[in-house]
C-alpha cells in the first residue's frame, strides 16, 4: 500500500512563502490518542513532539535529560516511545509504526511535532516528489 | 469525504499564522499560538471532537550547528 501526502504553502513572518512536506499522522498511547499534521524532516535523526503532547498521551519519559540539536539551538529533550499511525484517505488505508522511539522536547517553546528518520524511514520507501507530494510505501521485508 | 488532512491542506491558512489549529468537519474549531490552551479548548468545547491539529509556523525552520 502507497500512502500519498503533499507540501503545504506557508506564509512566513517576513511576508515570503515556503512550502513544507506535511503528513497525517496519529500518536498513541494506550487509549488515548492525537491527530497532527507533522513535518515530515529527513534532516532530523529522532521523531520530537512537545512535552505538551507526551503529558497528554501519557507517555513515560527516561529521566535522563539529553541534548538535541533544534530549531531554537541545543534544547534538552527526553526519550519515549510512541505508536505512529499513517493515515490514509480511507480508515483502512494506513500503516502503523509501534514502539517509535521519540524525543520529548522540555522546551515549551519548542512546539513542533516533527517525523524523523530513525524508527521510521527504514520501515518505508518515502519518495519526494518535487514539493508536489510524498509517497510512503511499506517494505514487504516488514 | 475530504478528511481533515485534505481540507487543511487545500485551503488557506494565512490568517493563523504563527498559531496551533484544530481542525474538524471541514472548518477551524479552535486555535491559539500555545498547544496546551488549543487542546483546553477543545475539550471543553468540543467534547467529541478528535481534530486534526498542526501548527502554522512562520518562521524559518532550520537546523543550527
Amino acid at each position: 500500500m502507497t500512502l500519498s501526502y503533499k507540501f503545504k504553502k506557508f506564509k512566513l513572518e517576513n511576508g515570503m512563502y515556503t512550502k513544507r512536506p506535511i503528513v497525517d499522522i496519529i500518536l498513541k498511547h494506550e487509549d488515548k490518542y492525537l491527530e497532527f499534521g507533522a513535518i515530515l524532516d529527513s534532516g532530523s535523526d529522532l521523531t520530537t513532539i512537545p512535552k505538551t503532547v507526551a503529558d497528554y498521551l501519557g507517555l513515560k519519559t527516561e529521566n535522563a535529560e539529553l541534548e538535541m540539536v533544534g530549531y531554537r539551538g541545543m534544547g534538552k529533550v527526553r526519550e519515549s516511545r510512541v505508536t505512529i499511525i499513517f493515515k490514509g484517505k480511507a480508515q483502512r488505508q494506513e500503516e502503523i509504526l509501534n514502539n517509535v522511539p521519540i524525543a520529548v522536547m522540555q522546551d515549551p517553546f519548542e512546539e513542533d511535532v516533527i517525523i524523523g528518520t530513525f524508527g521510521v524511514f527504514e520501515y518505508f520507501k518515502i519518495v519526494f516528489n518535487d514539493t508536489k507530494n510524498i509517497s510512503f510505501t511499506r517494505l514487504s521485508k516488514f | 469525504m475530504t478528511t481533515n488532512y485534505e481540507w487543511f491542506m487545500e485551503n488557506n491558512m494565512d490568517k493563523f499564522s504563527g498559531k496551533w489549529v484544530a481542525i474538524d468537519g471541514n472548518k477551524v474549531l479552535e486555535s491559539d499560538m500555545k498547544l496546551d490552551a488549543l487542546l483546553k479548548k477543545v475539550k471543553d468545547s468540543y467534547p467529541k471532537s478528535r481534530p486534526f491539529i498542526t501548527k502554522i509556523r512562520d518562521k524559518l525552520l532550520r537546523l543550527r550547528s
